[in-house]
């Protein structure tokens, strides 16, 4: 997704120098016309609903200069570079502009805007919002924002396949960024239940419908068996031999003579093993002594 | 300079060092080599799944076998199941229009009469046509196909009883248990198949004579195939089924009626509601006493030859399972989670032997997913979007919940209905019975099941799959184009009808 918009706006930023390369051989003015873009690839004729930049006004690459009415749905329309907004010829409100018509002229930062005015020969709608046109215009040597179909587009855009559900969505919900939409569809498309979560007008992704949990019953594991190859046995023959090898484990605790000899003594009444618990080293030798006393 | 030189010297150090312990650790590999090598998957069974799962993992650089004891590929499907059936309804479908249709398209035909041992002998070409295909295959993409019975010396030993004499044994890495279904002996055993007169769905495909009178005992998908082969053929069929629909597990119920009432129109009675007490060979005829299933009314019916279509139930036998701890359910099926392991680490499990619906296609899709576990760790099924089909005519073909079970759930919906009889194409087919059903969540118009019922809904039906696949609603189905005068455009208007109007209709 990241390759693929920045290699989108390489193309863009080259077929803008190529169009700037274009101008500064043929163009004289430094003032450019805003013609009415086609949103779509059907539209002709358009409404502006409202200018968001008033004439004078300066506005940087990306601002939304204006909104537009189409048949569809109401669309910002962005300005491509800096600059500023000269003079509105179409007002807020217009209706059924032609598609090409000159809606404003546009100037760049310092020009004089006092006393502009649209250019007679550019007045002629042309359909074809094409570099050619404009250049065939008298616009200025400046970089000249050009509102064209393949720059504000009228379908959506996004990283992945958009279902033709979805494009409907979100051109009527007005979704900017379709972007910021989860999608649980095959990896991670949009379905038309993710939008229609996302407006608010389903409760979630699958609505009402919800993915019966699978009873997975799991088998009960068998001790893991490995097919043996050379190493393994090899090991399995060193680790036998070892454990052959290995001594008695020595006691934790340290042997006494009680407890060597617990074994030859009769049983105690109290206890019935020997070796009592909490004697004294002492006592137990004095006990042991007292019993090979009698003996000897 | 100097310092440079030695950290050079120590990198060759260690990189040689590296190279040396890879190069022994391939030399003890070889070391316990058996003749013919560990395999890295050994697949037991060479039907739909197995086969499919040995060319897969194949292709994906494993080692591999598949074990078959039938001594022909393809398993159940191909060789007595799926694919003899399928030419069987097509051939006999073919007969009946021959005879009953063609005069009011405008053709006339004389003297059109039944070679039913043509007819069988083109089933059987088909089918070994198919299966050799598959030897071919295995060739191809070097399996390694072993005839012979598999039987489990340990969990990564397999002992092989080969067809023509002798023995065998081969190491296996990882094995996949595809060894699929047999046919289900009527509960109780009060009916024993001798697949003469008492058949089950092998024996029903090798009739050498059209039986006058056929019952058949189970109205699901194999029962209502083999009924119709037997019916168009001049059979007189009448289908015996406990439950109180045709169709078998997962139809829409509403389909199930109309079904029902297109084949009762072509000539199958049915007896529904209806239990088999027994069936007795007496003087050259089969006698079978039936009881309604609530008890109250008993019936006897007469029959040259029963069909006995109740299922199918999981095959093990001979494969010592037990002998390595493999677990199997009440039902005789092996125990897997959901990446397809049985009980046994290095042991899968796949297809009819397993949970699921008995379908060919089902097994080759977990064959594929279980492979890909093996060989990279993830693989997928989507249990949700297995088509069903029967291939009567017309076709029934469904995918995803019936009305029903979404009822029983809670789900709210839409339907959207179209018949095939405002469908252009339909219409001048002269083949217009049935419709397409849609069901949409009412929310999101999500498609939660496609019920078909028409001609070629098995074909159809495919759209539908790929699109529940994709989570499209019924509105993406409606807003793509679908070439016209196509069938599949009254698919597009069913769907057009879930979330909205239907154009035609």
């Amino acid at each position: 997704m990241r390759p693929a918009r920045q290699a989108l706006s390489l193309a863009r930023s080259l077929s803008r120098a190529q169009r700037r390369a274009l101008h500064q051989t043929k163009v004289r003015y430094a003032i450019t016309n805003l013609e009415m873009p086609a949103m779509s690839p059907t539209m002709t004729e358009g409404g502006i609903s409202s200018w968001k930049k008033r004439e004078g006004e300066s506005f940087s690459a990306g601002d939304v200069l204006l909104e537009i009415e189409t048949d569809k749905a109401t669309i910002d329309v962005e300005a491509q570079e800096d600059g500023i907004l000269g003079k509105i010829i179409a007002q807020d409100g217009s209706k059924n502009v032609q598609v090409g018509k000159v809606i404003a002229l546009l100037a760049e930062e310092g020009d004089d805007i006092s006393n502009l005015e649209a250019p007679k020969e550019e007045s002629k709608p042309a359909p074809s919002p094409q570099p050619e046109t404009q250049a065939a215009a008298p616009p200025p040597p400046a970089p000249a924002p050009q509102p064209t179909a393949s720059k504000v587009s009228h379908h959506p855009k996004h990283s992945k396949h958009l279902l033709p559900s979805v494009i409907r969505l979100l051109i009527e919900g007005n979704v900017a960024d379709a972007e910021a939409i989860p999608g649980t569809g095959v990896r991670g498309m949009l379905t038309k239940g993710d939008v229609l979560a996302y407006l608010g007008k389903a409760s979630s992704p699958t609505g009402t419908f919800k993915e019966a949990k699978k009873e997975v019953s799991e088998p009960k594991r068998v001790e893991e068996v490995k097919p043996l190859d050379g190493a393994a046995i090899r090991q399995l023959i060193v680790s036998g031999l070892a454990a052959k090898m290995k001594l008695a484990p020595t006691p934790t605790t340290p042997a006494t003579f009680d407890d060597i000899i617990a074994d030859y003594l009769p049983p105690s009444p109290s206890s019935p093993k020997a070796a009592p618990i909490p004697i004294s080293s002492m006592k137990v030798q004095d006990s042991s002594a007292k019993y090979f006393d009698g003996l000897l | 300079m100097l310092q440079l030189q030695r950290a050079t010297q120590k990198n060759v150090a260690r990189r040689l060092r590296k190279a040396t312990v890879q190069l022994g650790a391939w030399n003890s590999h070889r070391g316990l080599a058996t003749p013919s090598g560990p395999y890295d998957a050994v697949i037991i069974g060479g039907g739909p799944g197995g086969y499919v799962a040995a060319i897969k993992a194949a292709q994906l650089g494993l080692k591999t076998a598949c074990i078959e004891k039938r001594g022909s590929l393809g398993g159940t499907c191909l060789n007595v199941g799926c694919i003899p059936s399928k030419a069987m309804l097509n051939n006999s479908h073919i007969y009946h229009q021959t005879k009953h249709d063609l005069q009011k398209r405008g053709i006339d035909v004389a003297g059109v009469s039944l070679n039913l041992p043509q007819m069988l002998q083109a089933k059987e070409q088909s089918v070994v046509g198919l299966t050799k295909g598959i030897e071919m295959l295995f060739k191809q993409n070097k399996v390694d196909y072993i005839k012979g019975s598999a039987s489990f010396v340990s969990a990564t030993r397999i002992a092989v009883q080969l067809n023509d004499g002798g023995s065998t044994e081969v190491e296996a890495k990882n094995v996949i248990i595809a060894t699929g279904s047999e046919v289900a002996p009527f509960p109780g055993g009060a009916i024993e198949i001798d697949e003469k007169q008492i058949v089950s769905s092998t024996g029903a495909l090798e009739l050498q004579k059209v039986p006058e009178k056929m019952v058949v005992i189970g109205g699901g998908i194999i029962g209502l195939e083999m009924g119709s082969v037997w019916s168009r053929l001049g059979a007189e069929v009448t289908v015996v089924e406990f439950l109180g629909a045709i169709g078998g597990a997962g139809i829409d119920e509403e389909v199930a009626k109309q079904f029902q009432k297109i084949l009762t129109k072509q000539g199958i009675k049915f007896k529904l509601n209806t239990k088999v007490l027994s069936a007795d060979k007496q003087g050259g005829n089969v006698i079978i006493q039936t009881e309604s299933a609530k008890g109250d009314k008993q019936e006897t019916l007469e029959a040259d030859v029963v069909l006995v279509a109740v299922g199918r139930r999981p095959y093990t036998e001979g494969l010592n399972i037990e002998a390595v701890g493999i677990e199997k359910d009440n039902k005789g099926r092996i125990v897997i989670d959901d990446q397809f392991n049985t009980s046994v680490e290095n042991i899968k499990c796949i297809g009819d032997v397993t949970f699921g619906p008995m379908l060919a296609h089902k097994a080759e899709e977990e064959g594929i997913a279980a492979v890909e576990y093996i060989n990279a760790g993830h693989g997928h099924v989507n249990y949700n979007g297995i088509p069903s089909v029967v291939y009567t005519h017309p076709e029934v073909a469904w995918v995803g919940k019936t009305e029903q079970e979404l009822k029983a759930a809670g789900v709210k919906y839409n339907i959207g209905k179209f018949p095939f009889a405002a469908n252009s194409r339909a219409k001048t087919n002269q083949d217009s019975e049935g419709f397409v059903k849609f069901i949409s969540e009412k929310e999101t118009d999500r498609i939660l099941g496609v019920h078909i019922i028409g001609p070629n809904a098995g074909e159809m039906v495919s759209e539908a799959v790929l699109a529940m696949e994709y989570g499209a609603s019924s509105e993406d189905i409606a807003r793509t184009t679908h070439a016209h005068p196509t069938l599949s455009e009254a698919f597009k208007e069913a769907a057009m009808a879930a979330y909205g109007k239907a154009i035609h209709f």
